[in-house]
């Protein structure tokens, strides 16, 4: 069976996309067959596929993994309609427009079709790299359930929790999110990525001792503020040369996990023994 | 029942943050407006601020953009006193030391040790509160950041060491919208020390859109989580958050507004020290205006005006845009008679010379640079700073005699050769500026000169001429006075103010009893 490694996040802007496309170019470069996965977007800039559309995050991620996007890796995506409902397309179809409580009514359902959609990437790959959505403790946004926690224990998954520390306050988002979770969701955070990091590593490093006394769990990278990177909307993206700045950030990205990541933590993740060469 | 207080010390009250940007600026000004229209004598107050946008009082310091606005807000005039400590970063790594409104010195350069900067920075800001209690009923102070940086808890003047001082209760402000709020608010309580977390009085969970029927258990968990209110949930307002400025993260505020066919581009270039940046605002909210923000050579092609923003480093932005090409760019678009503006360290920059004879720009090194060459004026740089406040009348042939309102702060002194117009005459007669010959290309060292409605529609409409289109008229300006009313409405309309009036000893109106 393929292994999974799921990335979630300590806000909306944490980081999760640019870890998870970081984290697929450089298991690509170390030979995974990897794929990327996220169960479910809300109102995200969406990308067409022959067989239904996709968000512009797994696009990008699965371009980053050298492979091929398809529907299967962003089984469901929600379209806002009002602060109340949406419209609801599942691997490509629309499924019609529901409100809050019909979604959270269908969420056994919809949890099913989305394992199905990862059942169909892990016969194929070795590792699934799997995107949480905004924050697993948004408290107010039930529908959040699914794409982080609802996933995440359906599965046993590992999960790194990414936060933001460039706008201040990372260490209290993130020990509130343990916090705010209950035992079982808590046990599967396995460990905390610190992004957008700008300053000197030294002066950080007693306060992300602090930090793992208090959550209990370890701090496996310091990601730099990263400048430059190319990784724009997709309605700029049409041209050759942007694509070839692309895969410059993805090189970069990947750079950039290898000099600030412990990956020994990340490699006792993957499977002992290759699957297949 | 008490009496409402007669103390000589005004009572206080602080606003922090669980982060930077989660709108504490904007609940602290709503706060000052709610108080003074509550009838109290109210002041803003940041003890410690790093911010590249300053505001000018009118005895010539500088303090943080905000507290120049709550002051506004307040009705009062803003004073140094309100940020006593600024800190401006000028290049990486560097930043100024402003003190009571004045540059004291470099950061790091200032004492011999950190616990000696530390000491001194305590007494100016125990000093100015002081000054500010004397005179006011309410002080509503205004934290940085957030008061949870485990790493930096000595070192951090700007928090809960001034809520000591101030001995004033805690509102900590999160920011819903960008997610992870709930857990902000309870992780803040849970690393603050035991006698920090006293001061926290309850919380404010801002920025909210969406339904609000969902909200209640969200609450209730972070209440039975912490054993602390919450004082109100506040919407998401758009326009609120323009003078929030905590940090040097700019990618918000420098984001480009395009709007649709038949909009002016006008073009700012995103200089690495860009400062005061705050100028184009009042462009941006035009109909007929595209602001972008740009260092892509390949954008001004579309461009109806190219500006050159003011920075913290005249010398190191003008060797970017040297080396990027940027500036030939400009200077060929100047050439076709493209009109391209410069403001204070722009305006520098568009000149044949800037030198640094005593390395201000330079750590230390004594620099000269050819400038872009459009405009037949010199710059030297010295260590004195010339900042303040000041109004002037237009002599751009397009708006002759406009007024404009601004304010002026910079380190280079401008000379214009003696054939060279000046673009703006002072109201104390002074003159300001420089036009071109051709008259396309034109630079001020007055930051603000788009504010007035007049002046900046009679630019635009210039360049409207160019394209061929017709002049519009001035747009309506919403009152700062009703912005500010606004903004206070609706943040007491979702504030418990009995609760924050119970905490704060006082009546909710002036001079009843309290309830």
């Amino acid at each position: 069976m393929s292994t999974v490694i799921m990335v979630q996040g300590t806000s909306a802007d944490a980081g999760k996309s640019i870890l998870c496309t970081a984290l697929c170019r450089l298991l690509a470069e170390e030979g995974w067959r990897v794929a990327p996965f996220c169960a479910q977007t809300i109102g995200a800039e969406t990308v067409d596929l022959p067989k239904g559309q996709i968000s512009w995050s797994q696009y990008l991620q699965a371009e980053a993994a050298g492979v091929t996007p398809s529907v299967e890796m962003n089984p469901l995506l929600l379209a806002p309609l009002s602060e109340d409902s949406f419209q609801l397309t599942a691997q490509g179809v629309i499924k019609g427009e529901l409100t809050r409580q019909e979604l959270l009514a269908v969420s056994d359902t919809a949890l099913a079709l989305v394992l199905d959609a990862l059942q169909v990437l892990r016969s194929h790959y070795e590792v699934v790299i799997i995107e949480g959505a905004a924050t697993p403790v948004e408290l107010h946004r039930p529908e959040l359930m699914l794409p982080n926690m609802g996933l995440a224990k359906a599965l046993d998954a590992p999960v790194l929790l990414v936060s933001d520390i460039d706008r201040g306050g990372m260490f209290a988002y993130v020990a509130g999110t343990l916090a705010l979770l209950p035992p079982e969701q808590r046990q599967l955070i396995q460990a905390v990525v610190v992004n957008r990091f700008r300053g000197f590593r030294d002066k950080l490093q007693p306060g992300l001792e602090m930090l793992e006394e208090i959550i209990h769990k370890p701090v496996i990278g310091v990601i730099p503020h990263l400048n430059g990177l190319a990784l724009p909307p997709q309605a700029e993206a049409a041209s050759a040369a942007t694509k070839e700045k692309r895969e410059q950030s993805y090189q970069l990205l990947a750079q950039t996990l290898r000099e600030n990541l412990d990956l020994s933590f990340i490699r006792k993740l993957l499977p002992a023994v290759r699957s297949k060469q | 029942m008490t009496m409402p207080k007669t103390s000589k010390q005004a009572v206080t009250i602080m606003v922090q943050g669980t982060a930077s940007h989660v709108g504490k600026s904007a609940i602290a000004a709503a706060l000052c407006r709610i108080f003074a229209r509550a009838g109290y004598r109210v002041a803003p107050f940041k003890s410690w601020n790093m911010a590249l946008n300053s505001y000018v009082t009118s005895d010539g310091g500088e303090i943080g953009r905000a507290q120049g606005e709550q002051a506004e807000a307040a009705g009062i005039e803003a004073t140094v006193d309100m940020n006593p400590i600024l800190i401006k970063p000028s290049a990486p790594g560097e930043a100024q030391v402003i003190v009571r409104g004045q540059v004291y010195g470099m950061m790091g350069h200032t004492h011999r040790t950190q616990q000696e900067y530390h000491e001194f920075s305590l007494q100016v800001i125990a000093e100015a509160l002081d000054r500010l209690r004397q005179e006011y009923e309410i002080i509503v102070l205004e934290g940085a950041g957030s008061p949870a940086e485990i790493n930096l808890r000595q070192q951090d003047v700007a928090n809960m060491q001034a809520a000591a001082l101030a001995q004033a209760p805690v509102l900590l402000v999160s920011d819903l919208d960008r997610g992870g709020a709930w857990a902000a608010s309870v992780g803040t309580v849970m690393l603050l020390p035991e006698e920090d977390r006293q001061r926290v009085a309850g919380f404010i969970i801002n920025k909210f859109r969406g339904d609000s029927s969902l909200l209640a258990p969200a609450l209730k968990e972070v209440t039975a989580q912490t054993g602390l209110p919450v004082f109100g949930v506040v919407p998401y307002l758009e326009e609120a958050y323009l003078a929030e400025e905590d940090g040097v993260a700019l990618d918000d505020t420098l984001s480009s507004t395009v709007k649709g066919e038949g909009c002016l581009n006008i073009c700012v270039l995103h200089l690495p020290h860009i400062a005061n940046f705050t100028d184009f605002d009042a462009l941006r909210s035009e109909e007929d205006v595209s602001l972008s923000y740009t260092y892509d050579g390949l954008d001004l092609a579309g461009a109806d005006a190219i500006i050159i923003p003011g920075t913290k480093n005249s010398m190191r932005d003008l060797l970017f845009l040297q080396q990027l090409g940027l500036a030939e760019a400009v200077i060929a678009r100047a050439r076709q008679g493209l009109p391209v503006i410069g403001i204070c360290g722009g305006y520098q920059m568009l000149g044949e010379e800037l030198s640094d004879a005593e390395g201000s720009e330079f750590a230390g090194q004594a620099t000269t640079l050819a400038g872009l060459g459009l405009l037949p004026v010199t710059t030297s740089f010295q260590p004195q700073k010339t900042v303040g406040r000041a109004s002037a009348a237009a002599q751009l042939p397009f708006a002759q005699g406009a007024a404009v309102t601004g304010y002026e702060i910079h380190m280079g002194q401008t000379k214009r050769q003696a054939h060279c117009p000046a673009a703006f005459v002072l109201a104390d007669g002074k003159e300001d500026g420089a036009i071109s010959p051709q008259g396309n290309v034109w630079g001020t060292y007055l930051h603000g000169v788009f504010d007035r409605p007049g002046f900046r529609r009679a630019w635009l409409n210039k360049l409207r001429q160019r394209r061929g289109w017709q002049p519009l008229g001035e747009s309506a300006v919403e009152d700062r006075a009703q912005r500010f009313d606004a903004l206070a409405d609706a943040v007491e309309n979702s504030l418990d103010l009995s609760a924050l009036y119970r905490l704060l000893g006082l009546a909710a109106q002036k001079g009843e009893h309290q309830a």
